[in-house]
């Protein structure tokens, strides 16, 4: 990491977050180079250019956070700040813009990680079909040692209730997973 | 008295928009079930309660319910079973519409008196509901208020009448909700 470069504008006020960000690009090199005149307006105008990139890139990366849309709920981990929970009112040029507790907040770059509240479809799919096969598997069996006559084999019992409650319970774990919430990191 | 009118009036105006992403909600009702009598069919007015777990998907919420509906102290139905609400707009107050399926255990449903003798006859059935209602949210809180009321249809055929779908109960309820 460089020390700052006299001819790097200072970044705009809300906008701290990401100013480390131009240390990390190359072309800074260019207007660090010989006196030159030419090679230095060259590097100038190199170096605008360049920082209009980088705005370009951050504004971008601010307002359009992978995976977040309007509505979405958030969390933020802002330094110096914890971490704010709100939901996405608006996501503009200006920012990314939260309904929270407090009041609306607007944050003009993203913060070092975000969240979004997500549903644990998944999970709850897995944990009700994995009951659902052991159980069904169980009664399966139970109905086999039940059955008093023309019956058939125990596993094909146990084969067909672990199948068919497996099912039911994936479907009724996929339901209730659906209202159990989650975070979900998307940045970093 | 004035400071429950105002309260009251404050829930008419309040102008809250719920808040924007709800996953799930659990929900207790209490009220009254109604049934009337037909033939040897116990009929009467009792206590009722439900509670269910619903999930949310914007305006609609899948619900897992189940209840006590005490028909009268000689019947006593138990009704378990899946349902959805549609709530109409996003407001503070949002009627809704409710519907459901599933199963009833209907015990003392019959009640026969034959030469001197009394004789009592369960029955489970598989059944209907329908209903409307309303529910009330309060600004950045996840509890809500409801009310609704719902009639539940017999789909089967069983002695001593035999209509397909034949008005079995009615309740009507009062309850609250908290979602996350």
């Amino acid at each position: 990491m460089r020390p700052p470069d006299p001819e790097v504008p200072a970044p705009a006020a809300g906008t701290s977050l990401a100013s480390t960000a131009h240390d990390e690009y190359p072309f800074i090199m260019i207007s660090t180079g010989k006196s030159s005149t030419r090679r230095s307006v060259i590097g100038a105008l190199l170096l605008l250019c360049s920082v209009t990139t980088v705005q370009a890139q951050d504004s971008t990366r601010s307002v359009s956070p992978p995976g977040v849309k309007r509505g979405h709920t958030v969390r933020l981990a802002v330094p110096g700040q914890g971490r704010v929970v709100g939901d996405v009112e608006r996501i503009g040029s200006d920012g990314l813009t939260l309904g929270t507790a407090s009041g609306p907040r607007t944050f003009a770059v993203l913060p070092d990680t975000l969240w979004t509240r997500e549903r644990s479809v998944k999970q709850g799919a897995i944990v009700g079909g994995i009951a659902g096969i052991a159980g069904g598997i169980f009664l399966g069996v139970i109905a086999n040692a039940l059955c008093e006559y023309d019956c058939g084999s125990s596993a094909g019992y146990a084969a067909a209730g672990g199948l068919l409650v497996g099912a039911g319970g994936a479907a009724l774990g996929s339901l209730v997973g659906a209202a159990i919430p989650r975070w979900k990191r998307r940045t970093p | 008295m004035r400071l429950g009118a105002l309260a009251a009036l404050a829930l008419l105006v309040s102008p809250v928009a719920l808040h924007a992403q709800r996953f799930g909600e659990v929900s207790f009702r209490a009220g009254a079930a109604i049934a009337t009598p037909a033939d040897s069919v116990v009929g009467g007015t009792g206590p009722a309660i439900e509670a269910s777990f619903g999930t949310r998907f914007g305006s609609v919420v899948i619900l897992l319910e189940g209840g006590y509906l005490g028909v009268s102290s000689d019947r006593h139905v138990w009704r378990y079973g899946i349902g959805a609400r549609y709530e109409i707009g996003q407001g503070a107050w949002r009627p809704y519409v409710v519907g459901g399926v599933g199963g009833y255990e209907d015990i003392g449903r019959r009640l026969e008196v034959i030469d001197g003798y009394q004789f009592v006859s369960d029955m489970n059935w598989f059944g209907v509901s329908a209903g409307a209602g309303v529910r009330h949210g309060f600004e950045g809180s996840p509890f809500s208020l409801l009310a609704e009321s719902r009639l539940h249809v017999r789909m089967h055929r069983v002695y001593p009448d035999y209509d397909l779908a034949k008005l079995e109960l009615v309740t009507v309820m009062l309850g609250g909700a908290v979602s996350w």
